[in-house]
């Protein structure tokens, strides 16, 4: 009895082990922060999450529209907004975006504009799509922003399901993946990464796939389509990896440089390490942070890279 | 048996017995087999939330037991990492706290994880030759610091040309570095030049208030910032310092040493606030400069609001939200404002009169075992005497400075300048000037702003001041010269702790104060000194006969302060003077003696009593003695008391005063109920030596019941009244007003798919006196979030109503050089109207006149996708009914936002929506209405999709110091969007608009456009690499406000090609040509119609051309032209853009 125990055991751990080696990426859950409620410290579909070079980690809390933010060890340190479209008021704050550890971008989706706030969550400004400028280039209900290396805006206008970039001075000079761009077209645009290596890379989450465009706005090549179902919120690392949020298979997944799935982590679940509609990920420092929606919380995760 | 220290073994029996034993007993539930050990330990609470970190690592999921205080503590209200060894709780744990935790661990001696790989964190610059981490362990001194550390920026350069502007450089430089540089030292560094575009509408911070550096260097001993960033010094009394800066700061800690050093620009200066609130208005309440003045900036962050000597927190779901630009605070809809509320801010402003230095210097050490601490402390703060920032410093500026002492009112010059007729803006009509115009004066006139009632002229809009009378404005026809100051405080500190119950502090303190740095003048008064004496006797527990009764504590205190000593900072409690009675306008000097007790014989039960006096010189006496009580034991009610009594004697006055403050509240939980009662009440009475009699007596009793009938809901109710009466001498009062305050609270939490929220809040106050109006306010905020059927439907609602008071605006059309601007003053129109090639930038300023107002803000989105539910219901999409397939083609959205800031009387039409009210010329300030409603067929098909739009806005503007307007804007639009096949694709739209402007002042043309526009664009990808596009439009308008209406015609054709280098770059052209006829041509056409541009042929045209050098740098090319009949030229833009990105 006992050696025919022994023998199951020790093939249930070889196909372990055998299944550990099918992947070069783990990631291990460190902790999680946030219950659902109102109160300061909890969220209500939290949609965004980004975190700054001090580990410093930013959330929009949607349903409550306000952004907050915490310590490395997910204490609260501060937050701001309410509801409302004047100064330090949001309507459904979708995404965030670090810039430089000193800048903070929210995409104000109802409020039509992108909000910039500094690191103690200071307003410093709004940005407004123009109407005098060429149609093509006017954006409503952002639900994206994020920033190149060289400061330069990419802002998803889910208004059109495309792409606007604008230089520093917030001047537009480029739309694209608009409904006449051929290959590479969006259907539905969720989400926008610009990584340093200077690609663009898009969730479709209709199209179930992340496109990718150069820096000019040239569609390059897709990611994830026969794995994806709803892509979110992304990030890439500096080796152009790529995490996703996948809201309904409730699963992070991250791609190499290759297109190639490395990392596969979380179910439907409210247990710790679950997911149910995870919207956002962001990666800084071999940790993994993870907006996970209708868990109403952040979960955080240390990544570890096999040889 | 096996020898577990082995690693090979460790790593042999967790492979192949516990790991799948493990895996196995979680399908099983068969654990129980294997014997495990049990921890019982306790830890103390630090007053954060964790993580705290356990003595053991892998314990047995579930296991775990919590207890807090002895009070076992339900799962969620913590998390307990079973792999690290971490508990974490959702509220912050208090200091001393018992937590103590029971879980189960393996009888072996594991290790976190073990490795059959080597694991190896790739890292950015070493791809190919990963590092064994392992080999980094037992090898540091090899670490390749320079490998780990996350470098990324860019530096940008450009130039841009055109006929119409001079050569403008560009140029950006944003730097990123992270990470480790020697062993224990980490860096983090950003900086950016990058600056803020000024935005149209004033939606820009200050520039130079933006935050653009900030290094920060840490290792165990030593750490070091750089850039902005703020100091705070908080353990004495009397060098308390709380500044924003701009320099850098340097930390260490050696042994029993620690030290700071800083040297800085300080960005503000320090002003605190103190006021009463306004009966029916949550604010905004104007934040002034130490002088009185309105228009300064308050640095982000750098505030703190107190109401009642409780500190606010800023945000729009806390107590207040501030404009740092206008200096303007508005109290939320949490925080109700009465005319009691008793308002402390202070914060720090930027003057902009002279670069003010800050050099601060800390150090503190610690003797024998750590009984005995001693500190040091300077800080110098002090204008940069020979450098203002706002005027030339002049040898007579200068011999007037000197000659001013400390009197700011002598060191001012005259305003006026005679400049000849025809030449200045204002004219002098017996001493007083007159505005007359731009160039239509004989002078120009600098105004100072001085204070409230220290002036006798008011700004009154667009650069211009009028004569109010003297005494009665703020502003005066001078120019101040700032007295640049110097201020230093040395503060020595001793703590002395013989035993360990026992604290002895003593502090001194030096000051010196020179409040003009050029004069020698008035110096008698500069130098102070402050001392601060307190005795701590703080033993845990009291022992008689062998048994505990219990903990006491005492504490007394000596404070002196000279006359001349001067405050850098705060340095007293807030509401101090009310603390003593002490009256606003008494000198510094005071001593001031105090003595407290406590005693708690048992967890839960306590009560003190304090006793002290302050006098101030022979000028004010005061003493005061103060009794206190707490109950709160399980479930028992539970309460808290406290009673005061300040007698004051202000001898230079011969005022007699004394004043009796009450406060308790009790409450009761009981079943899901929790009664609970208030009450404050105060008793002043002032006898004065002239028998005249002031003083107050107020009640103020509350009472609330708390109801949870399950955990998803909670109500609240309170209620409030507030008996104020006035002393009238004899120990007789009379009546002066009541007031009366309701709230309720309703929470919903996720039932059902409903999330909901209420929170109403409503006042009354009726007054004595019958010539004074009851005041009325009314606070609410609902929200309500609904998405039923598998979110096939999402609705919210916010709806929030509020009494403030709305601030008068300002345009101000800046001149900036041609090209650089975004508006152009239009002569025929009469008006500024936008330009990108403009040489105006718009900003709009806040004004300190304000006006009391109802606030109303509600939006509601309503969005049905009924694909959503039938994805849910069917799982083929083949298998779906045609039903099922025709709607989930069909989706839509409906949007609705009103705004109201309306002074009508009839509140209740505003807050039930009855939307016949809103926005009328004689009461409303602000006002709008938008709506929105999208209907869609094949939503996000790019084959092939329709949209209908209607939208419609309609505003009401009556903000602007120049006078009300009226906006009104209708859309009704039919969007097609369609793939013809796999090279052609096409988007048109037909649209018919209004756009209707209405101004209620001269100067301005009202119109009212009727536009029906028809767009089409189709474009041609015949590779990869190439697109053709043309789009076309035409449109029809007329402007009806005339009798006969001006009737346009507009046509417009813009071909454009895309050639893209991929992944290298792009090349693009457009050229647009538009024709615009009108009728009657000789007509002024108002900017909205033809989309701004004027009768006859106007054409536009860009090529553009981006490339990546290589993958570090890339460049842009761009030239532009357009050629337009307002322009009696082509206008030629060329611009050159390198980047050079370093990751």
């Amino acid at each position: 009895m006992h050696l025919r125990l022994f023998f199951i055991l020790y093939w249930f751990s070889v196909l372990a082990v055998s299944c550990a080696f099918c992947k070069n990426l783990n990631a291990r859950f460190l902790f999680a922060f946030g219950e659902k409620g109102d109160r300061p410290g909890q969220f209500f579909r939290p949609l965004g999450v980004s975190s700054d070079a001090n580990g410093n980690i930013y959330v929009t809390d949607s349903g409550n529209n306000r952004l907050q933010k915490f310590s490395p060890h997910g204490e609260l340190i501060s937050f701001i907004g309410g509801f409302g479209w004047e100064k330090e008021q949001f309507q459904s704050p979708i995404d965030i975006f670090v810039y430089n550890s000193l800048d903070i971008y929210i995409a104000d989706y109802d409020n039509n504009r992108i909000e910039r706030y500094d690191k103690d969550l200071n307003w410093l400004a709004s940005y407004y799509s123009n109407e005098n400028w060429n149609p093509k280039y006017q954006f409503q209900f952002p639900q994206s922003v994020c920033i190149s290396l060289h400061g330069e805006f990419f802002i998803v206008d889910s208004e059109n399901d495309r792409i606007i970039k604008l230089n520093a001075s917030f001047e537009p000079e480029l739309s694209f993946a608009d409904y006449d761009w051929g290959q590479g077209v969006l259907e539905e645009a969720s989400h926008i990464y610009v990584s340093k290596n200077d690609n663009v890379y898009v969730t479709d989450s209709y199209a179930h796939k992340i496109l990718v465009y150069d820096y000019y706005g040239n569609y390059l090549f897709d990611i994830g389509a026969d794995v994806l179902v709803s892509p979110r919120g992304l990030c890439v690392d500096e080796r152009e990896n790529v995490f996703v949020a996948d809201a309904k298979k409730n699963k992070i997944l991250c791609f190499d440089n290759k297109g190639r799935q490395i990392l596969d982590i979380g179910s439907l679940s409210t247990k710790l390490a679950g997911f149910y509609e995870p919207n956002d990920v962001t990666v800084n420092r071999n940790k993994l942070y993870v907006a996970d929606t209708q868990n109403h919380r952040i979960q955080i995760f240390e990544l570890e890279w096999e040889k | 048996m096996l020898i577990f220290g082995d690693k090979t073994w460790n790593a042999l029996l967790y492979t192949f017995i516990l790991f799948p034993a493990l895996l196995f007993s979680q399908m099983t539930g068969k654990l129980e087999s294997l014997r495990l050990y049990e921890k019982d330990l306790v830890i103390l609470g630090e007053d954060r939330r964790g993580p705290y970190l356990l003595p053991d690592s892998l314990i047995i999921e579930n296991s775990e037991k919590v207890f807090l205080n002895n009070q076992p503590l339900a799962k969620e209200k913590y998390q307990f990492n079973c792999i690290n060894g971490e508990v974490r709780f959702i509220e912050p744990v208090p200091k001393g706290a018992e937590i103590r935790l029971i879980y189960k661990i393996f009888p072996y001696s594991l290790q976190k994880s073990y490795l059959h790989r080597t694991i190896q964190q790739r890292v950015f610059g070493a791809p190919t030759a990963p590092v064994d981490p392992r080999a980094q362990e037992t090898q540091p001194e090899s670490e390749d610091y320079a490998s780990q550390l996350t470098k990324s920026g860019s530096i940008t350069r450009g130039v841009t040309v055109g006929s119409n502007r001079g050569l403008k450089v560009n140029s950006a430089l944003n730097i990123n570095v992270s990470g480790k540089v020697a062993d224990n030292v980490e860096v983090v560094a950003a900086l950016t030049d990058q600056s803020t575009p000024i935005q149209p509408e004033g939606t820009t911070q200050n520039l130079q208030e933006i935050d653009k550096v900030f290094i920060q260097i840490k290792s165990p001993d030593l750490a070091a910032t750089m850039g902005d960033f703020h100091i705070q010094y908080d353990q004495t009394q009397f060098a308390q310092y709380n500044r924003k800066l701009q320099g850098a700061m340097g930390e260490a800690e050696y042994d029993r040493i620690q030290a700071r050093v800083s040297a800085a620009i300080s960005r503000g200066k320090y002003n605190s606030m103190q006021f009463n609130g306004q009966e029916g208005s949550q604010g905004p309440y104007q934040l002034k400069g130490d002088r009185g003045q309105s228009y300064i900036i308050v640095l982000a962050g750098t505030e703190r609001v107190f109401i009642d000597g409780e500190l606010m927190i800023r945000g729009e779901t806390n107590d207040y939200i501030i404009d740092y630009a206008a200096a303007q605070i508005t109290f939320t809809r949490r925080r109700l404002i009465t005319s009691d509320s008793r308002i402390t801010v202070d914060f720090q402003y930027s003057d902009e009169q002279y670069r003010r230095n800050l050099y601060s210097a800390a150090v503190n050490t610690n003797l024998w075992d750590k009984r005995i601490r001693l500190g040091a402390i300077y800080l110098h703060e002090s204008d940069d005497k020979n450098n203002p920032l706002d005027f030339a410093l002049t040898d007579d500026y200068r011999r007037i400075l000197e000659q001013a002492g400390d009197n700011q009112l002598d060191a001012v010059i005259d305003g006026a300048t005679y400049v000849g007729p025809g030449k200045g803006r204002y004219n002098r009509l017996d001493s007083i000037y007159v505005y007359a115009g731009e160039k239509l004066g004989d002078y120009n006139v600098a105004f100072s702003e001085v204070g409230g009632n220290l002036g006798s002229y008011q700004y009154s809009g667009s650069g211009a001041y009028k004569f109010v009378g003297e005494g009665n404005g703020s502003y005066a026809p001078v120019v101040i010269l700032p007295l640049p100051k110097s201020h230093d405080v040395l503060d020595f500190a001793l703590h002395f702790s013989p035993l360990s119950s026992i604290n002895l502090y003593s502090e001194y303190a030096i000051s010196n104060f020179d409040k003009n740095a050029f004069s020698t003048l008035d110096k008698e008064d500069d130098i102070g000194l402050a001392q601060n004496w307190t005795l701590d006797v703080r033993p845990n527990t009291i022992k008689m006969l062998g048994k505990n009764v219990g903990k006491l504590t005492f504490t007394g205190k000596y404070k002196k302060v000279d006359n001349t000593f001067s405050d850098i900072d705060r340095t007293n409690e807030i509401e101090y003077n009310r603390r003593w009675d002490v009256p606003e306008s008494m000198s510094r000097e005071e001593i001031v003696k105090e003595v407290r007790s406590t005693y708690e014989p048992f967890n839960g039960f306590g009560f003190g009593a304090e006793y002290g006096t302050i006098s101030k010189g022979n000028y004010f006496f005061s003493d005061r003695w103060q009794a206190e009580s707490h109950f709160k034991v399980n479930k028992l009610p539970a309460y808290r008391y406290r009673l005061e009594q300040i007698k004051s004697n202000y001898r230079e006055k011969n005022q007699l005063a004394d004043w009796q403050r009450q406060r308790g509240d009790i409450e009761w939980t009981i079943w899901k109920l929790k009664p609970f009662f208030e009450y404050e009440g105060e008793v002043k009475k002032e006898n004065w030596a002239d028998t005249t009699f002031t003083g107050f007596k107020f009640d103020d009793v509350g009472a609330g019941l708390e109801i949870r009938p399950f955990e998803k809901l909670l109500i609240s109710g309170r209620t409030r009244q507030r008996d104020d009466k006035q002393y009238v001498g004899y120990n007789k009062f009379s009546d002066k007003s009541f007031a009366n305050t309701q709230n309720v609270q309703i929470q919903l939490q996720r039932v059902r798919e409903i999330t909901a929220s209420l929170d109403l809040t409503h006042r009354v106050k009726s007054y004595a006196q019958s010539e004074q109006d009851d005041t009325r306010t009314d606070l609410a905020e609902l929200r309500l979030q609904l998405t039923p059927w598998q979110r096939a439907l999402s609705a919210d609602w916010n709806y929030r109503i509020s009494n403030t008071a709305t601030a008068k605006k300002e345009r101000l059309y800046i001149k900036v050089p041609e090209g650089e601007g975004n508006y152009r003053f239009d002569e025929d129109l009469n008006e500024y109207v936008y330009d990108p090639l403009g040489d105006h930038v718009l900003r709009i300023l806040t004004t300190d006149q304000f006006i009391p107002t109802i606030e109303l803000k509600t939006s509601t989105r309503l969005r049905l996708e009924p694909k959503r539910f039938f994805s849910q219901s069917s799982s083929k999409e083949d298998s779906r009914s045609f039903f099922e397939q025709t709607m989930s083609a069909l989706s839509s959205e409906t949007y609705v936002a009103i705004e109201e800031r309306t002074q009508t009387d009839k509140t209740m039409d505003v807050y039930l929506l009855r939307l016949s009210s809103f926005r009328q010329p004689g009461n409303t300030i602000l006002g709008y209405l938008q709506f929105r409603q999208d209907l869609y067929l094949f939503e996000r098909s790019r084959d092939f999709s329709l949209r209908y739009r209607y939208r419609t806005r309609d505003e009401l503007n009556n903000q602007f110091l120049e006078g009300g307007e009226e906006r009104l804007e209708r859309e009704n639009a039919v969007r097609m969007t369609n793939r013809l096949s796999r090279l052609f694709s096409s988007q048109s739209e037909l649209t018919q608009k209004r756009t209707a402007r209405f101004f209620n002042y001269a100067g301005k043309q009202n119109r009212d456009i009727h536009a029906t526009q028809f767009n089409a664009d189709l474009s041609y990808t015949p590779s990869s690499v190439l697109k053709v596009a043309l789009e076309g439009r035409l449109s029809w308008e007329q402007d009806v406000v005339y009798e006969n209406p001006t009737r346009v015609q507009s046509y417009a054709l813009t071909p454009r090609v895309t050639y893209s280098f991929r992944n290298r770059g792009r090349l693009s052209g457009e050229f647009e040509w538009s024709y615009v006829d009108a009728n009657p041509r000789d007509r002024v056409l108002p900017y909205e119609m033809a989309n701004g541009r004027s009768i006859g042929q106007s054409s536009r045209w860009d090529i553009r051309f981006d490339y990546r050098i290589s993958s570090v740098i890339q460049a842009t090319l761009s030239y532009s032209g357009r050629s337009e009949p307002e322009r009696d030229r082509v206008i030629h833009t060329g611009r050159a853009q390198v980047t050079a990105a370093f990751r």
